[in-house]
């Protein structure tokens, strides 16, 4: 008699905790406010959470293990690129000279060490495979003289091994200097996407007159011929999976198929692209991590079902975000209003809303 | 029996919780609002050439605005970074087509071809001489014809002049080796001497005189060089500076003078052609010059290009006039017509034919023009 009773006031209270979980289903979690606005992001599920913000004092790179309270890993000035992998922080900073270097931190240990140095402004950076690739911006050797394309700024992509070794040049492209908005159509914005297979992706927006092309390409992480994997027309965005690429195209469907996005998956060992969404909404952006994929739009979150093809509603979001960051099963989001900027973590799957319900 | 039922309980919580958030999202999303066909996301049509006055007209020879690298026919070539254009004798018209590391020609048939070099992916060029297919250049930015017939090319980005023979051997007239940066990049540099020792950086500009003596804009020592026809590199003035200012296009008049266009100065020099230069200045209420680029003289008649002001200037008895384009803000776009009502953009170098047509790489706009206008505005 007692036992049953103690079976069924388990069962009372585990069907509490699970109406609690999933009537906070949807309720975000403020992870930390900044002292400035945020300008990277980068995460790791075995290690947390990781930003750099700048105050009126420098920048700083903060750090959020999971269920802790946030720390300042290093303070500086000039930190202007983040990157996460196999439990360390790697962070570009920015000499006042020119140029800066590739910092290595263990996060329990302040005192970074020096990867690389720098020659250019390091707007982004990717961790994967053991390795650390950046784009790495470089002036142009004749500023002021338009049509010098010889002499013009390139934008460099650079790798080089986490645990440190020889730095290889992935890639030299022609930096976006386009006197007008709609010349110089070689010229592209690069997006780093990751390294995969010792390779690392990149998407290249390339302008036309018209229009924008958006390339898909891979190279070896050590240097080598560059392989275009897909283009598509328009200015579209990509996400590298741990076994495949996604990114988004016009809509197959729509009329006028610009006015919708679809999204397209192919595995990275090759083979035809297939659709896995479409009609959504033109601005739709793939987040995601290794293995899902999210998109989002000003309004919503929506989950895709590969395999199924289908595409469902997460929730739909009552304010805006600078950004939104998928990392295992949690989406971050950095909302930044009216000079205050803050960090927010929402479970995006059954187990994670039930872990953060234990967790408080 | 309490275990058994502890399990189905739980399993049960699951179930029900798992349904919940499923039926979450299984709610069918709102259905996203579709626009009225042809509302929005399609390109906008490209507009008619427009009508003004006549006397100056503004047609596209070759290419047109998008960027790319393809022969055949000059309304389907594509080209990307025209920056410099010559007139052979042959009646072609050859192009620097600077960011497809190549000398294109546009021969009188109406067809375009690639003479030396070809396109390389990034933002690298190369370098090796040799037939014209094997030869290789890196950012080559302007073209001049030497009077055996024979091309001369700043090849910028290899800080070289290189020679393309009528036969279409690719040789090296003048430059050196310089060091390399860690991208691979020759640094260039300066040193006068023999052809084959001389050292330039980023020579973006040359004219060539009767004698065959070669005028160099080295834009990046900020100094007019000078390729003696016996192949002895001299310096002949120093435009600009480190912090301001380098030359970047010349022409000669047939008084024998020398102008300098100084593109980051908005400048232009003019002096004997053996130097020294002195800095023309425009009337007190003409528009000063923004980035002069690309000249070429007919007589005494200077003709210049403002890659700033996206227009085409005549230079006659020291006045500055507007031959096509506007110099108006926001004056650049891509637009056949009269005169005025054409629009460039970031145009470049400079021929003038015999007949007195003028012949304007639009760099930004990828694409060769023909600016043609009547013998009584000539």
């Amino acid at each position: 008699m007692r036992r049953n009773l103690l079976a069924a006031l388990g069962l009372v209270v585990l069907a509490g905790l699970a109406c609690l979980a999933y009537l906070q289903s949807g309720k975000p979690r403020l992870v930390a406010r900044a002292q400035g606005p945020i300008s990277a992001l980068a995460g790791e599920p075995g290690l947390g959470v990781a930003w750099l913000e700048a105050t009126p004092s420098g920048d700083r790179l903060m750090l959020a293990r999971r269920w802790r309270t946030p720390r300042l890993l290093l303070a500086g000035r000039g930190l202007t690129a983040l990157a996460l992998a196999e439990g360390r922080a790697f962070v570009a900073q920015r000499e006042s000279a020119g140029g800066g270097h590739l910092l290595r931190l263990l996060p329990h240990i302040r005192k970074p060490d020096t990867l690389a140095t720098l020659k250019g402004e390091v707007p982004q950076m990717v961790a994967g495979d053991g390795q650390i690739a950046w784009l790495e911006e470089r002036p142009a050797a004749l500023p002021a003289v338009p049509f010098v394309a010889a002499a013009g700024p390139v934008t460099v992509i650079r790798s080089v091994p986490q645990q440190s070794g020889a730095i290889s040049i992935v890639e030299v492209l022609p930096a976006e200097s386009a006197p007008t908005p709609r010349s110089s159509a070689a010229e592209g914005r690069v997006r780093l996407l990751g390294i995969a297979g010792q390779r690392v992706y990149w998407l290249e927006h390339r302008h036309k007159l018209l229009d924008t092309e958006t390339c898909l390409i891979s190279c070896p992480a050590a240097g080598g011929p560059a392989t275009l994997v897909a283009s598509e027309p328009g200015f579209q965005q990509a996400l590298l999976l741990r076994d495949a690429l996604v990114w988004t195209a016009y809509s197959q469907e729509a009329s006028p198929s610009e006015s919708h996005r679809s999204i397209k998956r192919q595995p990275l060992t090759g083979g035809a692209p297939q659709v896995i969404a479409d009609w959504l909404a033109k601005d739709a952006v793939p987040i995601g991590d290794a293995d899902r994929v999210y998109t989002q739009d000003p309004e919503l979150l929506w989950r895709l079902e590969a395999r199924r093809g289908e595409q469902r509603v997460l929730y739909s979001r009552a304010y805006g975000a600078f950004s939104a960051h998928v990392i295992g099963d949690d989406e971050y989001l950095v909302i930044g209003e009216r000079k205050s900027w803050s960090i927010t973590e929402r479970p995006l799957t059954y187990w994670a809303r039930l872990r953060h319900l234990l967790s408080g | 029996m309490p275990a058994w039922i502890a399990v189905v309980g739980i399993l049960l919580t699951l179930a029900v919780v798992e349904l919940g958030y499923w039926r979450g999202l299984m709610s069918k999303p709102k259905a996203l609002p579709r626009p009225p066909k042809g509302a929005e996301g399609g390109p906008p049509e490209a507009a008619a050439p427009p009508a003004g006055q006549p006397g100056v007209t503004v047609l596209t020879l070759a290419g047109r605005p998008e960027a790319g690298y393809q022969n055949g026919p000059a309304g389907e070539a594509r080209f990307n970074g025209p920056a410099g254009v010559a007139l052979g004798p042959d009646r072609a018209v050859y192009i620097a087509d600077s960011r497809n590391n190549c000398i294109r020609k546009l021969s009188p048939d109406g067809s375009v071809s690639t003479l030396a070099g070809g396109p390389a992916r990034g933002a690298l060029g190369d370098f090796a001489d040799g037939v014209a297919a094997a030869a290789r250049f890196s950012g080559p930015s302007a073209v001049a014809i030497a009077p055996d017939g024979a091309l001369l090319v700043c090849d910028t980005g290899n800080h070289r002049l290189r020679r393309v023979a009528r036969d279409g051997m690719v040789s090296t007239y003048a430059g050196g080796d310089t060091e390399r940066d860690d991208l691979g990049r020759p640094t260039g540099g300066w040193r006068d001497g023999p052809a084959a020792q001389a050292q330039f950086r980023y020579p973006v500009g040359l004219v060539v005189d009767s004698a065959g003596a070669v005028y160099v804009a080295d834009a990046g020592n900020h100094r007019v060089r000078r390729v003696s026809p016996a192949g002895q590199v001299t310096t002949l003035a120093t435009v600009g500076n480190e912090e301001m200012g380098a030359p970047t296009e010349l022409a000669l008049t047939s008084s024998g003078q020398l102008w300098v266009a100084d593109t980051a100065g908005g400048a232009l020099w003019f002096g004997p052609r053996e130097g020294p230069l002195q800095r023309w200045q425009p009337a007190k209420e003409e528009k000063p010059l923004k980035a002069p680029a690309g000249l070429a003289a007919a007589g005494n008649v200077l003709y210049l290009v403002d890659a700033g002001d996206h227009c085409l200037l005549r230079l006659r008895d020291g006045r500055l006039s507007l031959v096509a384009g506007s110099r108006e803000p926001q004056g650049s776009g891509y637009a056949d017509g009269y005169g005025n009502l054409a629009l460039f953009s970031s145009p470049a170098g400079l021929a003038i034919g015999r007949d007195g047509d003028l012949y304007l790489a639009d760099f930004g706009n990828n694409c060769l023009r023909q600016i043609k206008v009547e013998p009584g505005l000539q």
